[in-house]
């Protein structure tokens, strides 16, 4: 009966930890933060105000238009298209309200920008192998 | 006169270089943004918003809009704007380039608050600041009744203000105060040349307030200004004109696949104005949308009320792209706002007219 209990233990504990990593994978991208930041977890409405500039406290950096790991962020994240998206971002510029998050080329320039940056936020490819000095939030 | 314009306009644009050397250059600093929407546009009966029975290509509008980064919270922004306007009078006191918005901002880290000071861009009603961007409206140009040519924006200061309401969503409101122009055209009963002019309004105080529901997309507005005419001589003799008030109510409901806008505007000055439209559209295919519009304006004055004018429209815009927009629409207009003088008390004048039109904007 113990012995039933610590691998019912043991499974939830490995799922717990599996899990995130799983819904990235799922969801085809992670999202990337400093590793000096105190945020080991932020839900899609925090990451999606961030990446709004609706909240401060973040430096966020996007991903190039058209990419596939962008489509699915802001799908996930946003809960748009990436032509809705990149509307709201236009009508943003053009009223003079605020620009949108700088654009890295590729995930590797994402992962160094985060790193050098202590308050950086951004997206990479489910996969992409993040190195030091950053490290992946998940939902809580 | 376009000698001056184009002088005018290069000094504006090379302003921006001393205050971004005292900021110690650095082009990663500075984004450069633009629009450019190229019309072709053909009336078959009177003559309006610059559209004759002569089909025409002088129909554009395009920009360019510069914004430096001071600081984190501190921008410099300006945008150099230039139109063609057809056969619309108002061509022959457009500026080439027109520095349309030249504004300095500050943001209040972690307040929500954001101050402008300069020529900014007027926060009134859904479409004011993006009414020339082609790739965000469904028509060529925003509804004309409440977007009419003229106080586009404001000659003076703003100050911001959003608040979180969380699961309620969230509120927006801005304040201001400042002078502004508006250009007009007049056409004499004689049948004589239209008069133009550009009258200045001043003490020009009002505010934009939005309520953003919890739904997104979905999202109401009021707003209002109060303004003065500024007498036209210099003595000081002739006395102050009663202010004029503008009130607006505004709705938006837009979504990936479907949008409806609807917007009400009451101008009181002497004889009262109101004007409303109803806008809605829905994707059919991909990046094709269909749209409609119908806008229409009353008259009240000296106890008489009449339909100053209705514009009906649909149209089909495709967009490949974020960043382009082909549009083709089709307006049929009747009432008494056309480029010619019509008599209120006589049959109201009509007319239709078609646009074709590419837009693009990065």
């Amino acid at each position: 009966m113990i012995r039933m209990k610590l691998i019912a233990f043991a499974v939830a504990l490995l799922g717990a930890f599996a899990l995130p990593a799983a819904r990235a994978n799922a969801q085809g991208y992670v999202v990337v933060v400093n590793a000096a930041s105190s945020k080991t977890t932020l839900t899609n409405s925090e990451i999606s105000s961030i990446f709004m500039k609706k909240t401060s406290g973040f430096v966020a950096v996007d991903q190039p238009k058209g990419s596939p790991v962008r489509a699915a962020f802001v799908k996930a994240i946003h809960g748009k298209t990436p032509a809705a998206f990149d509307a709201f971002w236009q009508g943003q510029i053009f009223a003079g309200k605020d620009v949108p998050p700088a654009e890295k080329g590729s995930d590797a320039d994402v992962i160094a920008f985060v790193r050098a940056t202590p308050n950086g936020i951004g997206y990479v490819a489910a996969g992409t192998d993040l190195g030091a000095g950053v490290k992946a939030v998940s939902a809580p | 006169m376009r000698v001056k314009e184009f002088f005018t306009a290069v000094l504006i644009g090379t302003s921006i270089i001393p205050v971004a050397a005292n900021a110690q250059l650095s082009l990663e600093k500075l984004q450069i943004h633009g629009y450019l929407t190229q019309g072709y546009a053909d009336a078959n009966g009177l003559s309006l918003n610059g559209i004759s029975k002569h089909a025409t290509a002088d129909y554009r509008v395009a920009a360019l809009l510069f914004r430096y980064d001071l600081t984190a919270n501190d921008h410099f922004t300006i945008q150099l704007r230039s139109r063609r306007l057809g056969t619309n009078p108002l061509k022959s006191i457009e500026p080439a380039i027109n520095a349309n918005w030249i504004y300095y901002e500050h943001k209040f880290e972690g307040a929500g608050v954001v101050a402008k000071a300069g020529i900014i861009p007027a926060p009134r009603g859904i479409f004011n600041e993006i009414r020339s961007v082609g790739t965000l409206l469904p028509f060529y140009r925003a509804p004309t009744n409440l977007y009419p040519e003229g106080f586009e924006a404001v000659d003076g200061a703003s100050l911001y203000r959003s608040f979180n309401l969380k699961s309620a969503g969230s509120f927006e409101a801005t304040a201001y105060y400042g002078g502004f122009d508006n250009a007009s055209a007049t056409f004499p009963a004689t049948g004589a040349a239209p008069v133009t002019s550009i009258a200045r309004y001043e003490k020009a105080y009002g505010g934009q307030a939005w309520y953003n529901t919890p739904i997104s997309g979905v999202r109401f507005g009021v707003g209002g200004v109060k303004f003065t005419a500024r007498p036209s001589d210099t003595t000081g003799a002739l006395p102050e004109q009663k202010p004029f008030t503008r009130w607006y109510g505004s709705m938006d409901a837009t979504f990936d696949c479907a949008y409806l806008r609807s917007e009400y505007t009451l101008l009181s000055a002497g004889a009262n104005t109101g004007a409303y439209y109803v806008q809605t559209g829905a994707r059919i295919y991909k990046s094709l949308w269909i749209n409609a519009q119908n806008e229409i304006s009353d008259r009240r004055s000296a106890g008489r009320k009449y339909r100053l004018q209705r514009d009906a429209a649909l149209g089909l815009s495709f967009a490949p792209t974020s960043g382009v927009s082909l549009k083709v629409e089709r307006h049929e207009a009747r009432g008494y706002v056309f480029e010619k003088y019509l008599n209120p008390l006589k049959a109201p004048g009509k007319s239709g007219y078609t646009i074709l039109s590419v837009s693009t904007a990065f």
